[in-house]
């Protein structure tokens, strides 16, 4: 049971970034471009989609700590420098995450301007999608690990 | 400020609790080390450190959010002439204007629940075409465009109008004929 820990956690990490990219998709894209095409004030676009973004900060900080996890229970060491890369990664998206929302607070109570808005949603799904292809490299080593190690038991 | 005093209070005291229980696990873990017995991985200090530094800046960030939405709120809210009403629109819907000169219902949750469920049959067909935007209410403002004025979807293209004025900060220049 040990020797999974890490792909089981590798596989929460897997589906908690696939659940971020949706929401990043749904609240940067979606109906970010409803705002653009209907000319909503800032007010408008941000009560939408503010509890969004405030899940996907927490979503976010449970990918960290699985990272953080994942980091100490490996059975492949050569995977360390893509874990360390995807924790990296992670902590840049929270870091974009609380520029935006500062960014929208700011834009919220004193412009309540669209254009005024800064836009960094881009960097979040780019960042996203990397974690992502991380975290399948990982867990195939992982999985081809775990195997080696059981077939050397038998 | 309040707030951000209480919740920093309390983030110390569970950064300290954490502390706590990390150290004593450590020490568990170097005594079953050093007799042989399996032992817990557990995350480096550091990592953990840096992990519950951005938890607070969460906690934070999503503190502010909820103030500026609350102050939001509060400022279209306000209303600075009450007993207002618009051609078409029943009392049944309270209105007001607030200090941006818009018209805006009194209580805007409750009235959107009475809008959408007096005009039931009405929205059932309008969704039936397909959506323009992702938000159902939004869907419906941009599908009852364009009505004349004796129309049922012109009078709940005004209700949303309304509905949709809590997010203007800035006297805009409105088509509702008001009465006052």
């Amino acid at each position: 049971m040990k020797k999974k820990y890490s792909v089981i956690l590798l596989l929460l990490l897997l589906i908690l970034s696939i659940i971020m990219v949706n929401i990043t998709t749904e609240i940067y894209w979606s109906i970010a471009f409803d705002a653009a095409d209907g000319n909503w004030t800032f007010a408008h676009y941000y009560l939408s989609v503010y509890k969004q973004e405030i899940l996907l900060m927490i979503l976010s900080i449970s990918a960290l700590l699985l990272s953080v996890l994942i980091k100490n229970s490996l059975n492949n060491v050569k995977n360390r420098p893509l874990v360390i890369g995807m924790n990296t990664i992670i902590k840049g998206i929270i870091i974009l995450e609380i520029m935006n929302a500062i960014s929208s607070i700011n834009t919220l109570v004193y412009l309540n301007d669209r254009r005024a808005h800064l836009s960094i949603s881009m960097f979040i799904s780019i960042g996203l999608i990397v974690v992502i292809l991380l975290v399948l490299i990982t867990l195939v080593f992982e999985t081809i690990a775990v195997l080696k190690k059981s077939m050397n038991k038998q | 400020m309040k707030s951000f005093i209480i919740v920093s209070l309390v983030l110390i005291m569970v950064g300290i609790l954490l502390l706590i229980g990390y150290k004593k696990l450590f020490k568990v873990n170097s005594k079953n080390a050093l007799a042989d017995k399996p032992v817990l991985s557990l995350p480096d200090l550091n990592d953990l450190l840096m992990w519950y530094i951005y938890v607070c800046l969460i906690i934070f960030t999503s503190l502010g959010i909820h103030i500026s939405v609350t102050y939001h709120d509060q400022r279209v809210s306000k209303c600075v002439e009450e007993d207002v009403s618009v051609r078409g629109i029943t009392s049944e819907y309270p209105l007001c204007i607030n200090q941006y000169s818009n018209v805006v219902f009194k209580d805007r949750d409750e009235v959107i629940q009475k809008v959408l469920l007096n005009n039931e049959a009405l929205i059932e067909q309008l969704e039936k075409r397909p959506p323009i935007a992702t938000d159902k209410l939004d869907n419906l403002y941009y599908r009852t465009e364009g009505y004349a004025q004796d129309t049922d979807e012109y009078k709940l293209h005004v209700l949303l109008t309304i509905y949709l004025n809590y997010y203007e900060i800035k006297t805009i220049e409105n088509s509702i004929e008001v009465i006052k």
